[in-house]
């Protein structure tokens, strides 16, 4: 995958410094350098990509509005996530059935797994097993196993417990294992 | 049948465990059914993730990010309001009334033959005092702090160089 290249070697702590001073070249550096892990984690959180890019960017003019409120005393990214993470469970209360979840039985049907690997979709079906799963669920899978934060990491990002986090991880896989026992590796 | 260690399977299986941590349970496998069982199970739930792969390169925020923070202008900053905005017509009244009581008494006061213009009694200009910085007609607060009276005075950091 291609990641944002950066030549700027200031580091997010003097660049949200700068912001605080008003300096919105430094947004879009932060932007540039952190806008591909937040828009990864919204839309695989909520399966919807015009969803995810609104999610993103109204994560860092959060940034933006909170520059001045700013303390560097975790990790700026732990910090932007957890604003991401927010932003996903508002989108959960707020809006209609996941793109994984369709409206109506058929659709949910043929949106089953197994159905969709009988089309050769691999990514697909692992994408409607991840959808299928309860939000927090969810959330904790995605930044886990596809952002590849630790479980204290995801407890700092999400503001639930350690030992939620891990609970939330073991019924997750034991439910993706259900869901994808019929895909394995080629 | 459960063991208490399959909790850390996740933990093992993510690369998250300090080394020692991680050779106690690797040990543990060995001899564990349940673990090892959780192990593979899990591993190959992993590694079958592994597969949705997203390419969002294509997607760049920056622009419509700058664009919506340029048009909100300064981020905004709550200014330190001494006087609810609201409250300032009903004190605007409550003052006019009061600066007209005052001086409706002060006339009272003054021998026949002075003018009332220049009203002397301390109680008068006192309340006079009150009523001007209470509709935001002086220029200090009794606190000593300028009164705020519209958010759009608050210093938003442009001044910053």
């Amino acid at each position: 995958m291609v990641r944002d290249e950066t030549v700027d070697s200031r580091d997010d702590a003097q660049l949200m410094a700068l912001l605080a001073e008003g300096d919105r070249t430094a947004l879009g550096e932060l932007v540039k350098r952190h806008q591909h892990r937040v828009l990864e984690i919204a839309y695989r959180t909520t399966g919807d990509q015009a969803l995810a890019e609104d999610i993103g960017q109204e994560a860092f003019l959060r940034v933006w509005r909170s520059a001045e409120r700013y303390q560097p005393t975790a990790q700026f990214s732990t910090w932007l996530y957890r604003i991401v993470v927010n932003l996903c469970l508002d989108a959960f209360k707020k809006r209609k059935p996941f793109a994984g979840n369709p409206p109506n039985a058929a659709e949910a049907e043929s949106a089953q797994p197994s159905m969709l690997l009988e089309r050769g979709d691999r990514a697909t079906a692992i994408r409607a097993a991840v959808t299928n799963l309860p939000e927090r669920q969810r959330l904790a899978v995605v930044l886990h196993r596809f952002s590849g934060l630790p479980q204290r990491a995801i407890a700092d990002a999400t503001g639930w417990t350690e030992s939620a986090v891990e609970s939330l991880l073991v019924r997750a896989y034991a439910t993706l294992r259900k869901s994808l026992k019929n895909v394995e590796k080629p | 049948m459960d063991c208490p260690r399959t909790h850390l399977i996740a933990r093992l299986v993510s690369g998250e465990l300090p080394p020692p941590e991680e050779y106690v349970l690797r040990e543990h496998l060995e001899t564990c059914q349940v673990c090892a069982a959780a192990y593979s199970e899990l591993h190959q739930t992993w590694n079958v993730l592994e597969d949705w792969q997203l390419d969002v390169s294509g997607i760049d925020l920056t622009e419509r990010v700058l664009i919506q923070a340029g048009s909100e202008g300064r981020r905004p900053v709550q200014p330190i309001r001494l006087i609810a905005s609201w409250t300032v017509p009903i004190r605007a009244a409550a003052s006019i009334v009061l600066a007209v009581g005052l001086g409706i008494g002060a006339g009272h006061l003054i021998p026949a033959g002075r003018s009332a213009a220049v009203p002397e009694s301390p109680v008068a200009l006192e309340g006079i005092t009150e009523a001007l910085e209470l509709i935001g007609l002086a220029s200090e607060s009794a606190t000593g702090l300028p009164i705020s009276l519209e958010p759009d005075e608050a210093p938003t950091g442009d001044e910053t160089p």
